[in-house]
């Protein structure tokens, strides 16, 4: 019985936890065009390049933090004009069901800065990142919403449009950047760095198969579904951060950085998977007066896995940032070589800001451009610098430019760092 | 920490400015279809080896048995009604004479006979003293001692009961036409001195319970049972059918070894209509059947058929069939060969009536004699008051059976319905099924046909009354020629159904 709880345990604190990865706290200021802008211990996770003797930094527990949840569909106006009416016509349902895309998809997420520091152009830090994402097919709203209709379609359900991905872990990862090329003279400088992290994995679980299909008319009610949902806890793994930068004009720099390259973790303490399988075969109503034991099925299956390794898929960064002592602007491309709770295969864009109308205070904006699965995006954060000391908070509203009524989502950061 | 739960209030303050209705379930319309059924329906289904069997080539006939017995044989008797008087008695010489054992009607030939009832009268009138001596070697005691006379000297008619007696020889094959009687005497007289005269007579009926000989035109009546058609024929159904064909099977067990001709009437009554309708029992070329003679060995089965008008009778669809009027004439046969019955002998017989599904379907509209009542409670009429707003029927049928038919439905709040006058009924739904034999745009290529009956919004409303009636009226589809329904396994009607109702959802549901 122990056995059959656990997957559903893990699935449920996966979902409490509200928490994600791909990002730092302060990187959420600026819609995560942050390659060229993170400092300090920040830069360990961004662009090793960057650090250097010159910036140190301190990164004390809890005090750094992050967390988003969003998604790709649904927001308060929505839910106004649902709750507003006592009635939904046709019309209705199709303003509703319009607002949904293929699939209804869900992210939630977080990260926690544990400890940092920096000492020359080495730094040493470690953080827990932990991440959702689900998907749901718009089928179950359509059928929700109108039913089967007169029998005729046959609805289908895959992996694609339904799925639930998790993913958590812990690092130690030590960069050193301030590293120079030996480039041609006539080659603006470039600065290397990289930084290699220990992974601690804590759990994981991802919708290996979901494939299914649901028609109900003179053939009689056919139903199939088959889930394969894997899910394990203590691992470890490793990856690798390659960046470079360059400031080939003044006040401009660009970079390049390669994450994850090699990157990976073994799940090997707790590895279960659960085979979950319906079908239902050629029910008619008159077939529940009598023995439906051969036309019906549900079996649960849950059973121990060989260890397994989940990848954690390359992501590749090109950014450029000009910036005078008074403000800066940056853009970063962001391309995924795989899909996962932390990158995605479609190319997306950031553009961040940041504003100093007076040394002692930093305003950030920031814009995400969407994709299919991750909605466009602003940001919005202050901080304050107080030389020794620097902090700030900020948010980002998913799919409006403020958090309103037609927010998709809300990501809340702030930061402190000590900087000597 | 803190600043952190500063931000989160901050952005709770933004999205806490937003108007954020309160949650409740809007109520919205779903359209469902659910499958209901899908069964095959076979004609062997309807067979209950009573009244509804699977005959000849699997062709489905209803049937109906009976049987019927003549009683039993009883005694065969005759009365010689013969007298001989004033035969000589001579002294010392033993005189045979030959004593007709004839019946006077010519209707009984004795070969063979065990006698129940009947004796013989003589008289003896002596001149002088003798000692005489009378014997019938053809007649036999139980012990099978030669029946002797030993008469004194009384000359009045002295009577000699013959009970238990028997005549003949069993099984010698050869007809008693006469029997012999031996007398001799003697007295103090020479021998061929006539001493006086003596008489004979058989004026006693003669009754055997066993006969060997040859019997002419013995009539024996035919008596019976029968057992009723237990199927309830929609009204007028014997208008809309024309059958093509009905058999009759007779098997005769006779255990008397005479042969004989039967005869007798089918009688087809249908109680319902008051319709009555006879055919004799004859054979295809209007002759009456014989019936062979039972054996030493054991009874004879005979088995008869007859179909000739047969289901002109059985048209009127009755519910009782009966075997009327019947009785059996034996005779020895032709050939004279000796026959035999004991009292006890009878001849039963078992009839069979057949009616194969073989007719003409015509266009004739039943009604149902009643209509049938729809109970609704409180909360089924709320509802489908509240919650149903369309309902539809869709049925995929499979036809196999060389029956078509149309059927309507009336609907109404009111058990008195007219069809024929609208102002009866709500309203009324029609749907038609297509015999096997059809071939049309209704069908498509895997024979499937398809029919579709809904209730709207408006006509559901009937049903938040506590009770609906409905009548069916059942018009059957005009067969092209005869057509005839078998009952093997591809015979079969298959019904697949599927409702579709849209439907309310809301918050209470």
């Amino acid at each position: 019985m122990k056995k059959q709880l656990l997957i559903p345990l893990l699935l449920l604190a996966f979902t409490a936890m509200l928490w994600g990865t791909s990002f730092t706290s302060k990187s959420l200021l600026v819609a995560d065009s942050y390659m060229l802008r993170a400092q300090g211990c920040d830069a360990n996770y961004w662009n090793p390049a960057l650090l250097n003797k010159e910036t140190k930094e301190i990164w004390f527990p809890i005090l750094n933090l992050g967390a988003h949840f969003g998604n790709n569909s649904l927001y308060l106006d929505l839910y106004n004009y649902v709750m507003d009416r006592e009635y939904l016509d046709e019309e209705d349902k199709e303003y509703i069901l319009n607002a949904f895309k293929d699939n209804l998809a869900l992210s939630i997420g977080g990260q926690i800065a544990l400890f940092g520091f920096t000492t020359g152009n080495v730094a040493l830090s470690s953080s827990v990142h932990l991440g959702a994402k689900a998907s749901l097919d718009k089928t179950y709203l359509k059928l929700l919403l109108y039913g089967n209709g007169d029998g005729s379609e046959v609805y289908t359900f895959d992996n694609d449009a339904t799925n639930l991905e998790g993913l958590g872990y812990a690092d130690i990862t030590v960069g050193v950047g301030d590293i120079r090329l030996p480039l041609p003279e006539s080659i603006p400088d470039m600065k290397f760095g990289f930084s290699v992290s220990a992974l601690a994995g804590i759990l994981n679980t991802t919708t290996n198969d979901f494939e299914g299909h649901l028609s109900s008319n003179l053939d009689g009610f056919n139903y199939q579904q088959n889930v394969k949902q894997l899910a394990g806890a203590g691992g470890f793994g490793a990856k690798t951060l390659l960046g470079l930068y360059s400031q080939p004009i003044q006040n401009l720099t660009v970079g390049a950085t390669l994450d994850n390259l090699v990157g990976f973790i073994r799940w090997g303490m707790v590895r279960e998977e659960l085979n979950v399988n319906v079908h239902v075969d050629s029910l008619y109503a008159m077939d529940l007066l009598g023995d439906i034991d051969n036309l019906v099925g549900f079996d649960v299956q849950q059973e121990k896995t060989d260890p397994y390794t989940t990848r954690l898929p390359v992501e590749m960064r090109f950014a450029a940032k000009y910036g005078i002592p008074q403000a800066s602007i940056s853009a970063d491309y962001i391309q995924g070589f795989g899909d996962s709770v932390q990158t995605s295969s479609q190319a997306r864009f950031a553009i961040g800001a940041e504003l100093r109308p007076i040394p002692l205070l930093s305003i950030f904006l920031g814009y995400g451009t969407p994709t299919r699965n991750y909605p466009w995006r602003t940001s919005l954060g202050v901080g304050l610098n107080l030389g020794l000391i620097e902090f700030g908070v900020g948010l980002q509203s998913i799919e409006q430019f403020y958090p309103g009524y037609t927010t998709k989502g809300v990501a809340l950061a702030n930061y402190f760092n000590i900087r000597f | 920490m803190k600043k952190y739960l500063l931000a989160l209030t901050a952005a709770l303050l933004l999205l806490a400015a937003c108007n954020i209705s309160k949650p409740r379930i809007p109520s919205w319309d779903v359209d469902l279809t659910i499958p209901l059924l899908n069964e095959r329906f076979f004609v062997s289904d309807l067979v209950d080896s009573v009244n509804i069997v699977v005959g000849t080539s699997d062709v489905l006939t209803i049937t109906t048995t009976g049987e019927a017995s003549t009683p039993d044989f009883g005694k065969v008797s005759f009365n010689p009604d013969l007298s001989l008087e004033n035969l000589p008695l001579i002294s010392g010489i033993e005189i045979p004479f030959s004593i007709p054992l004839e019946d006077p009607n010519g209707a009984v030939f004795v070969s063979y006979g065990h006698l129940t009832q009947g004796g013989l009268d003589f008289r003896l009138q002596l001149s002088e003293p003798a000692d005489v001596s009378i014997s019938f070697p053809e007649i036999k005691s139980a012990t099978g001692e030669i029946l002797t006379l030993s008469p004194n000297g009384n000359s009045n008619w002295i009577h000699k009961d013959l009970a238990d007696y028997s005549f003949g020889v069993e099984n010698s094959g050869e007809i008693l036409s006469s029997l012999r009687m031996l007398v001799s005497s003697q007295s103090a007289l020479p021998p061929g001195t006539p001493i006086g005269k003596i008489g004979i007579r058989l004026q006693n009926t003669l009754s055997f319970d066993h006969l060997q000989g040859h019997l002419y035109d013995f009539r024996r009546e035919v008596a019976g049972t029968y057992t009723s058609i237990e199927i309830e024929y929609p009204e007028d159904f014997e208008e809309a059918v024309e059958l093509q064909e009905a058999r009759v099977f007779l098997t005769l067990t006779n255990h008397i070894g005479f042969g004989a001709t039967f005869y007798g009437k089918i009688h087809a009554i249908n109680e319902r209509t008051g319709q009555e309708r006879w055919i004799d029992v004859l054979n295809d070329d209007g002759m009456h059947f014989h019936v062979a003679a039972g054996t030493l060995s054991g009874p004879t089965i005979t088995e008869l058929a007859f179909s000739e008008g047969v289901s002109t009778v059985l048209q009127i669809m009755p519910n009782r069939v009966e075997l009327v009027d019947g009785y059996m004439m034996f005779n020895t046969d032709i050939n004279g060969e000796i026959g035999f019955v004991h009292e006890t002998d009878r001849t039963h017989c078992k009839y069979q009536v057949d009616l194969p599904a073989h007719f003409i379907l015509n266009e004739h509209e039943f009604t149902m004699p009643t209509p049938s009542v729809i109970e609704l409670s409180h909360d089924v009429q709320n509802q489908l008051m509240n919650r149903t707003k369309a309902v539809a029927l869709t049925l995929g049928v499979i036809n196999r059976i060389p029956v078509g038919a149309s059927i309507t439905i009336y609907f109404s709040a009111n058990e008195a319905m007219d069809p024929a006058n609208p102002s009866t009924y709500a309203y009324r739904k029609q749907a038609t099924i297509h015999s096997s034999e059809y071939t049309g745009p209704d069908v498509n290529h895997e024979g499937e046909q398809f029919v579709h009956l809904a209730l709207s919004e408006s006509e559901l409303r009937l049903f938040s009354n506590p009770r609906v009636y409905t009548l069916a009226a059942i018009s059957l589809e005009p067969s092209l020629g005869p057509v005839i329904i078998h009952a093997s396994p591809a015979d079969y009607i298959q019904i697949r159904g599927m409702l579709t109702a849209k439907l309310l959802i809301s918050e209470s549901s």
